[in-house]
C-alpha cells in the first residue's frame, strides 16, 4: 500500500460521518439571518430618520465618519496620547502562526514585533506604555512573558505547572502596573482517555492575578468554562463574563455567559446582565461605562458590541453592523476598537479590526488580514507615547534597502564603479532598487521599481504619502524597472504596483548566460503577488519562460501550461520578503522562488515554488524535499555553473 | 463532492441533494481539522444557510459543496477561537495525553489522529481536504483561499510530518519520487 492510500484508510477509519439535519432546520438558519438583516435595515433606517432630525450637519458628519474609506494618514489628532495598538495575528502561510503586530489608529504602519520561532498571543501594554506583557507558546510550553515595548528584554515571568494541561487566554496589567491578571484554562480529561475524540469533558476557565514579577499568583474569580475580564481604572475592582453549562446534551451543551462586577481580590460579586449572551467586558478610561459584546439578534455566529453603565443602566447597540466582538477602549475614551469577521465577496472570511465612534455611532475598518486567516486577539491601544516624535527628513537620495535583500549579487560580479550615468541620476521616489550584473558585461547595474517622477522621500509621512513633491500619478505610479546607467530595459505595466510590493530582487545566474536574471515582485490580481523572472536578452529583457509540466500524486495530476516564469502567492503582511535563489537538492540545481519571513538572527522562513534548472530551462517541481528548517541568506553562486545542465 | 450548482438560487432540491451526498462528510472532515464533532456539525449548517440566504439575494453559488467547505473550515476556525470552545493549545492537549504505551491495536488510529492533531491548521486542512474530501491542489487552493504553492507546501510537510509518526518516512519519500 501506498503512503498515500495508507493516510485515505486511516482517515476513513478516523472519520465519522454525521446524520444530516433536516432540510426545515437548514430553513430555520437561513429565516433567523434573513431576520436579522431586516431588523438591522430597519435600524438604520429610524437611525438616518433621526440623524435627519438633528440637523444636515449632524447627518453630513455622521456619514462621514461611517462610509468613508480607510485612508492612511487621514487625521486623528485625539490619539497623541495612544497612537499605537498591538494586537495578535494569525499567519496561516507561515511556520511561525501567531505573532505581535503593531498599527496605528489610522490603519498605517502595521508591522510584526516578535519576529521569532516561538508565537505570542494576547498581548497588553503596561500603564506607562514602556512594557507589553504576553502569553508565549514555546516548544510546547506556554507562559506569561513581559517586554520592553520596543521588543527587547524578554522574560518569562510566570508558567503553568503543566502546558498540557493549562492553557492561558488573556493578560491585563493592572492600573497601577504592580500586577497582571490573566486568565488560566484547565483541561479536565476524561478518564480513562478516548481512542479517538476529543480527551477531555470541559474546560475550566479562572481569572487570576499575580505580582507583575510573576509572583504571588493566585486565582480570584471562577470563570465557569469561558471567562474574560478587564480592570476598572481605578485597579479597586474587576469586570468579567463568566459562562456557565445551561444543558448537557451529549457533547451538545447550551452555555449562558453574563457580566459581574467584582472587586479586585474577587469579592463581592455582582451581577450586571442577565441575558446570558454577554462576552468581553472593557471597561472605559473614565471609569463610567462598559463596552462588551453579545450575540446579535437572531445569529449565534454574529456578535455586536454593547455599552452600558457601570450599573448596567443606558445599555445599547453602538454601530450596528456586521459581525464585531472583542471591544477595546481607545486612550481617551471616544473609540472601541473591536475585531470584526465579513464574508467577503469569494466568500471567504476576512478578519477585520474597526474602529468604532461611540459618539458618532460609526464604524470603519482600519486593518484588514490579507488572507483567510483567524481573527486579531489581545488588542491593547499604547497608553502614552514611548517613542520620540520623529524627525522629518528630506533627501534626494534613493532608501536603498538592503537589509531586505537576499545578498542579490553574484560572486563574480565587479564592484560598482562611479559613473556620471549613476552618480547623477535623478530616479525620484521608488519602492526597491538592487544591484545586478543584468547585461552580462561584468560591471553592476541598478534596477528599481516604483514612481518614477521626481520627488523627495519623507519617512515622517505615511507609507504612500512619503514620495513628497510629486503628485501621485496613477499612469506613473507603477512597475518601473530600468537598469541604469546603461539604459538598457525599461519596463512599465500599468496598474501593476499599487502598493509595497512593487519591488524588484537580482537572481542569480539561472541560465549560466554570465548575466543576473531579474525578478520583480507585483501585484497581479486583488491580494496576490506575483514574481516575475526576466532575463537579458540582447537588446533588453525578455521573460525567463518556462516549458510545459505535469506531476501526478497519486491519480490527480497537476500541470503547468508554458509560458512565462511567474510564480504566484497570496499577499503577506509586513515583514515579508520575496526572491528567488539557487539551491541544490540532492545535488541538482534548483531554483527556488520563495517568500519569508525574516528573523532577528538574518534567517528566513521560507515557502515558494521550486524549479529544477535544466540548461537554460527551468522544470516545475513538486513535493521535492524543501529545507523546512530556517536557512541562512541563500547562496548566490550555485546556479551560475549548472550542475546538471 | 457531488452537489454542483450552475447559477441562480439553489433551490430545495439542491440542498436536499447535499445534506444527503456532501453533508456527511463534510462534516467529519471539518470535525477532524477542528477537533469537535457537534461544532463542525454546527459550522457545516451555519456555512449552507449563509450560502442559502445568499443565493436567493442574487449571489452566484457555482459549487455548493466547494462554497459550504470554505465557509464552514473559517467558521470552525473563528467560532473556536471566540466562543472557547477550542485553542491550539487543546488541540495540544489531544495530541499528547494518549500515552504511547496504550496504543496497541488501535495505535495506528491514535498516531494518525495525535499527528493530524500537532499539524499546524494549515496542513491539518489540506491534509483532510486532499486525502478525506478528494480535492486536488487547485481546488483546496480555491476552497481555502490561498495560492497553489502554499497548498503543495503545506501538503508536502503534512505529509512528512504524518511519515514521521507513522514511521513510514522511506515510503512516504519513495512516493516522492514516484516508486
Amino acid at each position: 500500500m501506498g503512503f498515500d492510500e495508507r493516510i485515505r484508510e486511516e482517515l476513513e477509519r478516523l472519520a465519522e460521518p454525521a446524520d444530516p439535519p433536516g432540510l426545515e432546520d437548514v430553513g430555520r438558519r437561513k429565516w433567523r439571518r434573513l431576520a436579522a438583516r431586516r431588523a438591522q435595515r430597519a435600524f438604520l433606517s429610524v437611525a438616518v430618520v433621526v440623524g435627519t432630525l438633528v440637523g444636515a450637519w449632524g447627518l453630513y458628519a455622521t456619514f462621514t465618519a461611517g462610509v468613508r474609506d480607510v485612508t492612511p494618514g487621514s487625521p486623528l489628532g485625539s490619539y497623541a496620547n495612544g497612537d499605537k495598538i498591538l494586537f495578535s495575528l494569525y499567519m496561516e502561510e507561515h511556520e511561525k502562526q501567531w505573532s505581535l503586530y503593531t498599527i496605528r489608529p489610522d490603519g498605517s504602519d502595521a508591522m510584526p514585533l516578535t519576529p521569532d520561532d516561538s508565537e505570542e498571543l494576547y498581548p497588553d501594554h503596561s500603564p506607562d506604555g514602556s512594557r507589553i506583557a504576553f502569553v508565549r507558546w514555546q516548544q510546547r510550553e506556554t507562559g506569561i512573558w513581559v517586554m520592553d515595548a520596543d521588543g527587547s528584554n524578554q522574560r518569562l515571568v510566570w508558567a503553568p505547572s503543566d502546558s498540557d494541561i493549562f492553557n492561558i487566554e488573556q493578560v491585563r496589567w493592572s492600573p497601577d502596573g504592580e500586577r497582571i491578571g490573566f486568565v488560566l484554562e484547565e483541561a479536565i480529561l476524561k478518564d480513562p482517555p478516548p481512542e479517538a475524540g476529543v480527551p477531555y469533558s470541559r474546560l475550566d476557565q479562572s481569572i487570576w492575578v499575580m505580582n507583575a514579577d510573576g509572583s504571588y499568583a493566585r486565582q480570584i474569580v471562577d470563570g465557569g468554562e469561558g471567562a474574560a475580564f478587564d480592570w476598572s481604572p481605578d485597579g479597586a475592582e474587576i469586570v468579567f463574563s463568566r459562562t456557565v453549562r445551561l444543558s448537557d446534551e451529549g457533547e451538545k451543551a447550551r452555555f449562558s455567559s453574563d457580566l459581574y462586577v467584582a472587586k479586585a481580590d474577587g469579592t463581592d460579586e455582582v451581577q450586571l446582565t442577565s441575558d446570558g449572551q454577554s462576552w468581553n467586558p472593557a471597561w472605559s478610561p473614565d471609569g463610567s461605562r462598559i463596552a462588551f459584546d453579545t450575540s446579535a439578534p437572531g445569529s449565534d455566529w454574529e456578535q455586536q458590541v454593547e455599552v452600558m453603565n457601570v450599573d448596567g443602566t443606558h445599555r445599547h447597540v453602538v454601530a450596528p453592523g456586521s459581525d464585531r466582538y472583542s471591544p477595546s477602549w481607545s486612550p481617551d475614551g471616544t473609540k472601541i476598537l473591536a475585531v470584526s469577521q465579513i464574508d467577503d465577496p469569494d466568500s471567504f472570511s476576512k478578519c477585520h479590526l474597526y474602529l468604532i465612534d461611540v459618539e458618532r455611532d460609526s464604524a470603519r475598518s482600519i486593518f484588514q488580514s490579507r488572507t483567510s486567516s483567524d481573527c486579531p486577539n489581545g488588542v491593547s491601544w499604547q497608553p502614552v507615547p514611548i517613542e520620540p516624535e520623529p524627525v522629518a527628513i528630506q533627501t534626494t537620495e534613493p532608501p536603498v534597502e538592503p537589509t531586505q535583500e537576499p545578498s542579490p549579487e553574484p560572486q563574480e560580479t565587479q564592484p560598482v564603479e562611479a559613473s556620471p550615468e549613476v552618480g547623477l541620476l535623478e530616479i525620484g521616489c521608488f519602492r526597491s532598487v538592487v544591484a545586478g550584473d543584468f547585461d552580462g558585461d561584468g560591471v553592476l547595474d541598478a534596477a528599481y521599481g516604483g514612481f518614477l517622477p521626481g520627488g523627495t522621500w519623507d519617512t515622517t509621512q505615511p507609507p504612500d504619502e512619503q514620495c513628497r513633491g510629486a503628485e501621485p500619478d496613477p499612469e506613473n505610479f507603477d512597475l518601473t524597472v530600468e537598469l541604469a546607467g546603461y539604459n538598457v530595459a525599461f519596463i512599465q505595466e500599468p496598474g501593476a504596483c499599487e502598493d509595497e510590493r512593487c519591488r524588484v530582487f537580482a537572481a542569480p545566474d539561472i541560465d549560466a548566460d554570465g548575466a543576473s536574471e531579474l525578478a520583480v515582485a507585483v501585484r497581479s490580481s486583488g491580494t496576490r503577488v506575483a514574481l516575475q523572472l526576466y532575463r537579458f536578452d540582447g537588446g533588453g529583457l525578455e521573460r525567463f519562460e518556462i516549458p510545459d509540466n505535469e506531476s501526478c500524486e497519486g491519480d490527480t495530476c497537476v500541470g503547468v501550461a508554458a509560458g512565462p516564469a511567474t510564480f504566484e502567492w497570496g499577499a503577506s503582511a509586513d515583514g515579508t520578503i520575496y526572491g528567488v535563489d539557487c539551491v541544490l537538492s540532492d545535488d541538482v540545481a534548483m531554483l527556488r522562488a520563495w517568500t519569508g519571513n525574516p528573523r532577528d538572527d538574518g534567517t528566513f522562513f521560507e515557502s515558494g515554488i521550486l524549479y529544477e534548472i535544466s540548461g537554460r530551462e527551468l522544470v516545475p517541481q513538486f513535493d521535492v524535499d524543501w529545507d523546512a528548517e530556517p536557512h541562512d541568506a541563500p547562496p548566490a553562486d550555485l546556479c551560475g555553473a549548472p550542475v546538471n545542465g | 463532492m457531488s452537489t454542483e450548482q450552475t447559477g441562480g438560487p439553489l433551490d430545495e432540491a439542491t440542498i436536499r441533494e447535499f445534506l444527503g451526498n456532501d453533508y456527511p462528510r463534510l462534516v467529519a472532515g471539518v470535525a477532524m481539522v477542528a477537533g469537535s464533532r457537534p461544532a463542525a456539525e454546527d459550522a457545516v449548517q451555519e456555512a449552507l444557510a449563509r450560502a442559502w440566504e445568499r443565493s436567493e439575494r442574487g449571489e452566484r453559488i457555482d459549487s455548493l459543496p466547494a462554497w459550504v467547505t470554505g465557509v464552514a473550515m473559517n467558521l470552525s476556525r473563528s467560532r473556536f477561537r471566540r466562543m472557547r470552545a477550542e485553542a491550539r493549545a487543546r488541540e495540544r492537549i489531544a495530541a499528547t495525553v494518549v500515552p504511547a504505551d496504550e496504543v496497541g491495536a488501535a495505535g495506528v488510529r491514535v498516531d494518525v489522529r495525535s499527528s493530524l492533531a500537532e499539524l499546524p491548521r494549515r496542513q491539518r486542512e489540506v491534509t483532510v481536504l486532499r486525502y478525506y474530501l478528494g480535492m486536488d491542489v487547485a481546488e483546496i487552493a480555491a476552497t481555502l483561499g490561498v495560492a497553489e504553492g502554499t497548498v503543495k507546501v503545506s501538503l508536502h510537510r503534512a505529509r512528512r510530518a504524518l511519515a514521521e509518526a507513522l514511521g513510514e518516512r522511506e515510503l512516504e519519500e519513495a512516493n516522492d519520487r514516484g516508486v
